[in-house]
């Protein structure tokens, strides 16, 4: 819509009252909506004898009109759709000034607290000036594990977005002036390696050089092995991603060329740096058994999201860092003390500490002790086992911004949809969850679900999914209709939306049915970023969506949607089904709720109300609330403070979901 | 309410089987179709919303359309129309009842928007018939209401007005 506004005196004064204009005009157009919906099931037979044969005329000015009954029936300006050309972009970098002289590191001790232990790595003072003290804690926390006489792991468990990348890199450049032999190693997502390289020319005070193996095209075997011997033979660093490290390490080749790689990757590295370490959490996986293998003590893992789903997975990760961490002189006490607090049940045996029985006990009594004070007991014990290993911080940059409401949303089911969720009951877990995924957008979308994955294939083409779309109505489906009306009122409040989903046939759903029913584009008002899209797609995508005034809703896979994506241009999240891993969600809420955002964000989590999907989000839920106790508790905290709240709508503080149309679907309403 | 009266020109375009050699018919032809496309159009943002057609002052020389047979006749009138002005006193009626504010109604202005902001003694009461309340008066779907324009705004899509309205001041609220 064109808005043509006529100068105001008072116009700041206005603005609040022309959105609200806006939101209650567009409140009034759903509620008619569905009251025309309503009728049109009874008064079928009337509406067929009132429908006019429309004579259509074309005026110029007007649009397509009918001589018979006036009505507009398309409006000029929509009869032409001009694709405006796109304008090439271009990119300047500029970086800064580079001293070239490595005495300019500062030699002095760097006093951070009372407790600070005078070391001999300092951080540079270009760096220094632009650290927060969380950072400079982690900094000092880091000297003490890796550097000195006896080095060894440790763990950064900063929240996302608080700035690990740069402390990381100020220590590397620090131990690399004390250490000019060391050879750091980063192993790291392949799809992150853009941005750590980048910050890495930023901060950088020194020119290091800085080696991988995809900006080279390094391929075989060979090619690979010249890139290890220039690492190697001068100071530099290397990046890695995970399953190349582990496809290197634990792979087949019997060859020399590939039993030098293996050598040169177990015994060359000095500093071991994951990022995302979480990643290699699981202990049948490749990932982490080649990560143990290597030689150096000095292993760091960074980790927003440190608990993923189980007690025995932190375990895991810290025994890469610290080998045998539970039989350490200095854990076993504090562990024998953990499992002599901790409930005993018949099953469980006292003999001797194992690690499976260990980690088994505490997650059942974070999760299920009714004993308050033994549950403070385990935890205290808990901090004291891992303080030396491992630095956690919430993050409070996250409070500067305008804030966050999250909330769960149970929709009531269609008819329709009930019908079909008694059958795929009968499914194995994994094919229920991908199912009823569908299912819940709209019943429709089952029948693709069902097939195999070949045809499945076939089905998700956009003429495929276009011809689906012709027929179905979309309150059939209780969350593809929450979507509609969730968009329908952000987009008159002046709101972008982010929708997420774990599987591509939903969005694709959505993305068609946006084109057809309201004349959408992709690449103009619709985005979409999957597992599939190009590194330099991502970026024009997230560039246009967040800074055009046309983007209105972006489609993001939920694990594509990981570290690197900034989406600050939206304020409204749908997670359109529920995630076993909550670390997961909290990654794709992250995407909208970080530096850079303007707006209160809203995140609504939708839950198909008496449906399998229930259970699943109450697993979901108990996972997100172990790292909370953990690394959160205190003794001001109650039980309540890791709970979901159950909210009346009215109090809900969102506008979006007063309106009558999205209120009568919702059965329950979580905030966290 | 503000009423002007507009010159206005305006080109009408006639259809080959209207057209024909006697001329008060072809008059005819031209004055109806002018009628039709005045209330087709409805508002201008420059002059408002049409009222009525007063007067007819010229009916020039038609234009012949190459493959159409359509011929254009340029047509100057005068017309009467109706445009808000900021701080206009006027009369309409509730049309509908939201929490967010009031939609009012008056005369050819169909989206007059009352904010739940500016009436800071009205408290809203919902349910099935929602209304608005203090302690003299109610506001409830079809109460005539004298109001004053605080702002307004032309949407070119649908070619109407869109108006603010305040009731703070003398004499303004519920008839």
């Amino acid at each position: 819509m064109i808005e043509e506004e006529k100068p105001v005196k008072e116009s700041d004064g206005l603005e609040d009252l022309w959105k609200d204009f806006s939101l209650a005009a567009e409140c009034t157009k759903l509620d008619t909506n569905e009251d025309m919906s309503n009728e049109k099931d009874v008064d079928d037979e009337n509406e067929m004898d009132d429908d006019c044969n429309h004579d259509i005329r074309i005026h110029e000015d007007l649009g397509h009109v009918c001589r018979i009954c006036g009505m507009i029936v398309r409006k000029a300006e929509t009869i032409i759709d001009y694709q405006w050309k796109k304008a090439s972009r271009t990119r300047t970098n500029y970086y800064e000034s580079r001293s070239k002289d490595a005495d300019d590191i500062d030699t002095g001790a760097v006093k951070v607290s009372e407790d600070f232990i005078v070391s001999d790595i300092a951080i540079h003072p270009r760096h220094a000036k632009q650290m927060r003290p969380h950072q400079l804690e982690g900094f000092s926390f880091l000297v003490k594990n890796l550097v000195g006489d006896k080095p060894g792991g440790c763990i950064l468990a900063h929240a996302p977005g608080s700035g690990k990348t740069f402390m990381l890199i100020s220590f590397i450049q620090s131990f690399l002036a004390k250490y000019p032999s060391a050879r750091p190693l980063v192993v790291l997502p392949k799809g992150i390696l853009g941005t750590w390289k980048r910050e890495f020319q930023r901060w950088q005070v020194e020119d290091i050089p800085l080696y991988d193996f995809y900006s080279v095209k390094a391929d075989k075997r060979t090619e690979q092995l010249e890139v290890l011997k220039s690492w190697e033979a001068r100071m530099s660093i290397l990046f890695l991603g995970y399953k190349q490290f582990s496809r290197i390490i634990c792979g087949d080749g019997d060859g020399n060329i590939a039993a030098a790689c293996r050598d040169r990757l177990l015994m060359v590295p000095n500093l071991l740096i994951l990022d995302e370490g979480h990643t290699p959490r699981n202990r049948e996986t490749d990932v982490l058994a080649s990560l143990k293998r290597v030689q150096t003590p000095r292993k760091v893992v960074l980790s927003g999201t440190l608990f993923q789903n189980h007690v025995s997975e932190v375990f895991n990760i810290l025994d890469l860092v610290r080998p045998k961490f539970l039989k350490m002189e200095s854990s076993r006490p504090i562990a024998r003390r953990i499992m002599s607090q901790v409930a005993i049940s018949g099953i469980r045996s006292l003999k001797g500490v194992h690690d499976s029985a260990f980690t088994e006990s505490v997650e059942d009594t974070l999760l299920n002790d009714d004993n308050f004070t033994r549950k403070s007991h385990v935890i205290r014990s808990l901090r004291e086992l891992t303080k030396d290993v491992l630095h956690y911080y919430k993050g409070d940059i996250l409070d500067e911004l305008p804030g966050l409401v999250d909330f769960s949303v149970f929709l009531k089911l269609s008819t329709k949809q009930k019908e079909i969720v008694h059958k795929i009951e009968a499914y194995e877990k994994f094919k229920r969850s991908a199912v009823g995924t569908a299912l819940y957008i709209h019943p429709c979308l089952s029948e693709i679900s069902e097939g195999d994955a070949a045809d499945r294939a076939t089905n998700l083409t956009d003429a495929t999914v276009d011809s689906l779309i012709e027929s179905i109505i979309i309150k059939d489906g209780v969350k593809a209709k929450f979507f509609f009306n969730i968009l329908s009122l952000a987009n008159s409040a002046g709101e972008k939306l982010l929708a997420f989903s774990q599987y591509i046939l939903p969005m694709k759903f959505l993305e068609r049915l946006l084109v057809k029913r309201l004349g959408w584009h992709v690449g103009k008002e619709i985005f979409m970023i999957s597992g599939d899209t190009s590194a330099d797609d991502r970026e024009v995508a997230m560039d246009q969506f967040n800074n055009s005034a046309d983007a209105k809703v972006l489609f993001g896979s939920i694990k594509a949607c990981g570290e690197g994506i900034s989406l600050v241009g939206a304020s409204r999240v749908i997670i359109l089904d529920v995630h076993l891993n909550p670390s997961v969600t909290r990654q794709a809420i992250g995407r909208a709720f970080r530096p850079g955002q303007q707006k209160k964000v809203f995140v609504y989590r939708l839950v198909a109300a008496d449906s399998p999907e229930v259970k699943f989000h109450e697993t979901a839920f108990k996972k997100e609330v172990i790292p909370k106790l953990w690394f959160e508790w205190s003794e001001l905290c109650t039980t309540e403070d890791f709970k979901l709240n159950q909210v009346d709508i009215d109090d809900s503080e969102d506008e979006l979901l007063e309106a009558n149309a999205i209120r009568q679907d919702i059965k329950a309403l979580y905030r966290r | 309410m503000v009423f002007l009266k507009v010159e206005m020109s305006l080109n009408v375009l006639i259809s080959p089987s209207q057209l024909s050699p006697q001329g008060l018919l072809l008059r005819k032809a031209v004055i109806v179709r002018l009628l039709e496309d005045i209330a087709n159009r409805k508002a201008s943002k420059d002059h408002g919303y049409y009222i009525a057609v007063s007067e007819l002052k010229a009916i020039s020389e038609g234009k012949v359309r190459e493959l159409t047979g359509d011929v254009l006749f340029p047509v100057t009138f005068t017309c009467i129309t109706q445009k808000p002005m900021k701080g206009e006193v006027l009369v309409g009626s509730v049309d509908k009842i939201l929490k967010h504010g009031i939609f009012l109604k008056s005369g050819p202005i169909e989206s007059i928007f009352l904010s739940e902001k500016t009436m800071s003694d009205f408290k809203y009461i919902g349910g099935e018939n929602a209304v608005f309340m203090n302690e003299h008066s109610k506001l409830e779907k079809d109460t005539v209401v004298r109001f004053k324009v605080m702002g307004f705004r032309w949407m070119e899509a649908d070619r109407q007005f869109q108006l603010l309205a305040t009731l703070a001041g003398d004499y303004l609220g519920p008839l």
